[in-house]
């Protein structure tokens, strides 16, 4: 009892006494410490029951019953500022991840930023990868136009570790414009699934190191990125490629992207490549997605096409997607979402489903085959993102 | 030819009002060794690209309530985005990190209060309550 009376008198009470308002969130400590957050309320329900529509690879997912913890999340940060040139940010975001059937929390990002002098930033620590032109804030709903990014590009990504290390950025002006460059190195990960078990497991991704350029253009942005790194494969890899020198193998992630806002018409679309230095023929893909639409006051009404293919004759399932929605800034910190997609997998198991199976059996064992979808597929969205 | 002067009497009238209303400036302290920006740099502070003065002193803007009628001026002129558009933008950055966003206060004199005690603010507010204590740096 006494400790707790302690830390509110010499912790909670001042931070009481000295909180604001602040545009996002609350500041405390003469706005040395602010906390904030975003999240996003989601319905998703299909016209088939010939496999469950995934967001991300998690265990679960929409069909003919609606599902409303595809997109749903909730994150919280806390950011601390030492100086005008140190400062700390801890994130945590409550979703169902990748395999996952149900909610957890976790701290997604926890990094320390150090700004020496104007437009340079380093920082260290945990944060996500910036592998789309919106990776990092993907997550953040109201940040974005659509209600969830196009699944047959940024469900490509095979890391889904983030980064543990550290990165350098620096920010370059030119004229009225601004060119800013990031390295980054550490280590991530990706979700190896047994073939015999189907059993998930993370491993880790080595060495990862990345190149980021980004121009802002007032208007308009262009990004162009590649990032490689040493997967830990699993060693079964190796008994079933004798030939290959798995250990060796280095994953590839390339991409190309742009957005522009001007007149109320707003336009985005990227471009991504992944690739094996030893497994083309498993990994290799291409996807690429254009967005276009028009505000009308609160209103944004969007188009989007979208599609993902093999590449290098790899076996990768192809998928098409012709997504139409509504963005409504109904409220002052929220919007409302409506989206609808008809998502064609040409008759393969495509990119966004948790498919049925059906068991294999050989001499010696058996292994669950996921089985391909007959017809498109049309989804159903609704949410509502809003920040504090 | 009288309705038409009256006409145009209470039109020239109302344009005066509504420029009045739209005369916003730019400020900051009156100590402070800057004495002129243009709309690209006051934008690029207001919008977290940019975190210093070009004399390389570090430079806090201090923003109006989105519904404040200052507020609304200044969006139009210099950051070019709507409320809603803004609220977007920063939460892209806030939430990976990158920046903060502006301090927000509900009118310009809170503004220039805080202004004219701190010399790495920046700030904007309607042209006549300007004194002394603060210095305009860009009229819009």
């Amino acid at each position: 009892m006494f400790k707790t009376s302690k830390i509110f008198r010499t912790a909670l009470a001042p931070m009481i006494i000295s909180s604001s308002t602040a545009a996002l969130g609350i500041d405390f400590f003469d706005d040395r410490v602010n906390f904030s957050g975003f999240g996003t309320v989601s319905g998703v329900q299909t016209n088939s029951n010939e496999g469950e529509y995934r967001r991300e690879q998690q265990g679960k997912g929409a069909d003919k019953s609606a599902y409303f913890l595809s997109d749903s999340n909730l994150g919280l940060q806390l950011t601390g500022k030492a100086t005008s040139w140190l400062s700390a940010t801890v994130q945590s975001l409550t979703e169902v991840r990748y395999t996952e059937d149900e909610l957890s929390t976790r701290a997604e990002w926890a990094f320390i930023k150090v700004t020496p002098i104007e437009g340079l930033s380093i920082r260290a620590g945990k944060f996500a990868l910036p592998n789309f032109l919106i990776s990092d804030s993907r997550k953040v709903g109201y940040a974005n136009t659509w209600a969830r990014p196009a699944n047959e590009v940024y469900g490509l990504d095979l890391l889904n570790g983030g980064l543990e290390g550290g990165d350098i950025s620096y920010r370059i002006p030119v004229s009225d414009y601004s060119l800013t460059a990031t390295l980054l190195g550490g280590k991530s990960a990706f979700t190896d699934t047994d073939f015999f078990t189907g059993k998930a497991n993370q491993r880790d991704v080595n060495n990862v190191k990345a190149l980021n350029l980004v121009w802002d253009g007032d208007w308009y942005t262009l990004r162009l990125g590649h990032l490689r790194g040493n997967p830990d494969l699993n060693p079964i890899f190796a008994i079933f490629f004798p030939d290959r020198d798995v250990s060796k193998e280095m994953y590839k992630f390339s991409g190309f992207g742009f957005t522009m806002d001007y007149n109320d018409i707003v336009v985005q679309g990227e471009a991504v490549q992944r690739r094996s230095s030893t497994s083309n023929d498993l990994i290799a893909s291409d996807g690429q997605y254009i967005m276009g639409g028009y505000r009308i006051d609160t209103f944004l009404p969007y188009l989007q096409y979208s599609t993902r293919k093999a590449a290098e004759k790899s076996g990768v399932a192809p998928q098409k997607n012709i997504a139409v929605g509504l963005r409504w800034d109904a409220f002052s910190s929220a919007a409302i979402k409506f989206q609808i997609e008809h998502i064609d997998t040409k008759d393969t198991t495509g990119a966004s489903f948790k498919n049925r199976t059906t068991t294999i059996l050989f001499p010696g064992g058996s292994f669950e085959q996921a089985l391909p979808l007959t017809k498109p597929v049309t989804t159903f969205t609704t949410s509502i993102d809003f920040v504090f | 030819m009288t309705r038409i002067t009256r006409t145009l009497i209470v039109t020239s009238l109302m344009l005066a009002v509504n420029s009045a209303q739209a005369d916003v400036v730019v400020i900051v302290n009156s100590n402070s060794s800057i004495s002129n920006l243009s709309v690209e740099q006051v934008s690029d502070i207001f919008l977290g690209k940019s975190s210093r003065f070009s004399d390389g002193s570090q430079a806090v803007p201090i923003d109006q309530a989105p519904d404040a009628e200052d507020a609304g001026a200044f969006r139009d002129k210099v950051t070019k985005k709507s409320a809603s558009q803004l609220k977007s933008y920063w939460s892209k950055l806030v939430f990976t990190g990158k920046a903060q966003m502006p301090k927000q206060v509900s009118d310009g004199k809170e503004v220039k209060t805080l202004i004219s005690a701190n010399p790495n603010m920046i700030g904007y507010m309607d042209s006549k309550l300007v004194d002394g204590s603060v210095k305009v740096v860009l009229s819009l």
